[in-house]
């Protein structure tokens, strides 16, 4: 489009997810930030915005944003706080592109960070004391397990295709060096562990994690200059509850319809998608998602990954390092961290968890009150 | 010292409950009516999400809906009066919205997506004056009473 700039994905980077009691909220993001500026190749007075991504567990509640990037230096950019729960560092990417395809900055960097409780997630934030948390509504699994028990009755999918989704994500994750969880999981031991909520057992329940994602965005004369092999970040869409016949936004909000204008503004369809990631919080995440994302029709999502179209091998690889299942979901980092597996899918940089000759990758990435689709390509 | 029990049933949300006028009358769920498009919700708002018609209407709601969808709570939530094993629903009125609620009298093996319910009540604490605060629920419709 005329007066509009390209947007490359420059550099990314990660901390490692999982518990480490020892570092604090500003360990966790200068080690992925410092990560993502030398995978750039680029120092940090080059960057011209900053955003961090963070829904806020434990630490400072205000002005993290400007404490965190303050780690890196001073030269005086303008700092953005975007909070979509597990959304935020896509959503925070969002803007981050906007400010770059406008013309208001050539640079700009992203920080998604999280330190988060032990536990079970809880809507609203844990010791939530509203009426619905007293009525024992205030249960985040229970929002997955409802989507999940309506496609059961609507489709007949069934427990064990929601399960094969975790046996999967906890086998890639084993190649993620990254990874909170590397070790493999049978079909049997997801069904047989604790049931959480109806059909949801334990195994099929993200972890709460620490973590941190940076990436770093230029426009593309700035690229260029640093690389002859671009990643770009093609496209990107957001969206919050449709309110329609009566419900009003039950869930995240409207996946497909934020797909199909990320896929119109790609210029491309489902069917050129080498390498995805979903925001499987909860097993039913995947399967949902890729009927939702026009992979499969309404209703084939679970036998299609219960026959492996989902594998890295498969027709549509998904969550192709752990997913949240998996890698672990320190909220604000996630969405930069799934921006960071597809750059290192597209770049053929994933090892032994590469799709072969992945060309274009898809992020979708969903927290209470919104949802991201980012459509990436080489 | 323990404030004595006044016997005295109120609602813990009375945006959300309201109790019967009269001995032997049933409580009904409170929601918000559009007097533009007829759209009706759950729980109190000012504007319609339908028509954009400002100042929705105080009504009562269809005491009676089935199971659009449910799950079964097995971990306990902090702050939930609910104990596990325990169903939780969203119920599609027979007049339209939605609700989330908590299904009470009603075996666990029994729920499932259509099940025909109606809206009770169920025990959500005590109050500082010693009245018995409810909160809506639901249960199994049981057809033979009606
Ligand atoms: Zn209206």
């Amino acid at each position: 489009m005329t007066g509009e700039r390209d947007v490359v994905v420059l550099g990314v980077g990660l901390h490692p997810f999982g518990r480490f009691p020892d570092r604090s909220l500003d360990d966790l993001a200068r080690h992925a930030a410092v990560a993502a500026l030398d995978d750039a190749g680029i120092t940090f007075r080059e960057i011209e915005a900053g955003f961090v991504g963070r829904v806020g567990g434990t630490g400072p509640p205000v002005g993290v944003g400007t404490r965190i990037f303050s780690e890196l230096g001073q030269h005086g950019i303008p700092i953005t706080n975007i909070e979509l729960a597990c959304g935020s560092s896509s959503r925070a990417l969002m803007h981050a592109a906007d400010m770059i395809r406008a013309g208001s900055a050539e640079t700009a960097m992203v920080i998604g960070v999280e330190k988060m409780e032990r536990g079970m997630l809880q809507v609203g934030g844990a010791g939530a004391t509203s009426y619905a948390s007293v009525m024992g509504l205030n249960v985040m699994p229970a929002a997955y397990a409802m989507r999940a028990q309506r496609h059961m009755a609507e489709y007949g999918t069934k427990p064990e295709h929601f399960a094969q989704v975790s046996v999967k994500a906890h086998r890639n994750a084993m190649h993620n060096p990254y990874a909170q969880y590397r070790v493999a999981i049978t079909l049997e031991e997801v069904l047989g562990s604790r049931m959480v909520c109806d059909p949801l057992t334990l195994y099929q329940c993200c972890p709460t994690s620490d973590g941190a994602s940076a990436v770093v965005l230029a426009s593309e004369t700035w690229a260029r200059r640093r690389t002859a092999s671009p990643v770009w970040l093609a496209a990107w869409a957001g969206g919050s509850p449709v309110y329609e016949n009566g419900h009003e936004g039950l869930g995240e909000g409207p996946t497909g319809a934020v797909a199909r204008r990320a896929y119109a503004r790609a210029g491309i369809g489902p069917e050129d998608i080498d390498v995805t990631q979903v925001h499987d919080a909860f097993t039913p995440g995947e399967i949902l998602t890729i009927e939702e994302l026009g992979y499969v029709k309404p209703g084939d999502g679970g036998p299609f990954v219960f026959g492996g179209g989902t594998e890295i091998t498969g027709k549509y690889p998904v969550n192709t390092d752990g997913g949240l299942l998996s890698r672990g979901h320190p909220m604000g980092a996630t969405g930069g961290a799934m921006v960071t597996e597809v750059v290192r899918q597209l770049r053929g940089q994933a090892g032994a968890r590469q799709v072969e000759g992945a060309r274009a990758g898809l992020v979708q990435n969903a927290g209470i009150g919104g949802v991201n689709v980012l459509v990436l390509s080489a | 010292m323990a404030v004595a029990d006044t016997g005295r049933r109120v609602p813990l949300n009375p945006d959300m409950v309201e109790m019967p006028a009269s001995a032997g009358g049933l409580p009904r769920l409170v929601g918000s009516c559009c007097p533009a498009c007829g759209a009706r919700f759950a729980a109190r708002r000012a504007i319609c999400l339908q028509c954009a018609y400002r100042g929705l209407e105080r009504c009562t709601l269809s005491p009676t809906g089935t199971v659009w969808t449910f799950t079964v709570v097995r971990q306990q939530p902090p702050g939930s009066v609910p104990q596990v094993p325990y169903a939780i629903a969203q119920v599609q009125l027979d007049d339209g919205p939605i609700v989330a609620a908590p299904l009470v009298d009603t075996a666990i093996e029994v729920v499932r997506v259509g099940l025909p319910v109606e809206m009770t009540l169920c025990d959500a604490g005590r109050d500082a004056d010693g009245n018995t605060l409810v909160a809506h629920a639901f249960r199994a419709r049981q057809e033979e009473k009606r």
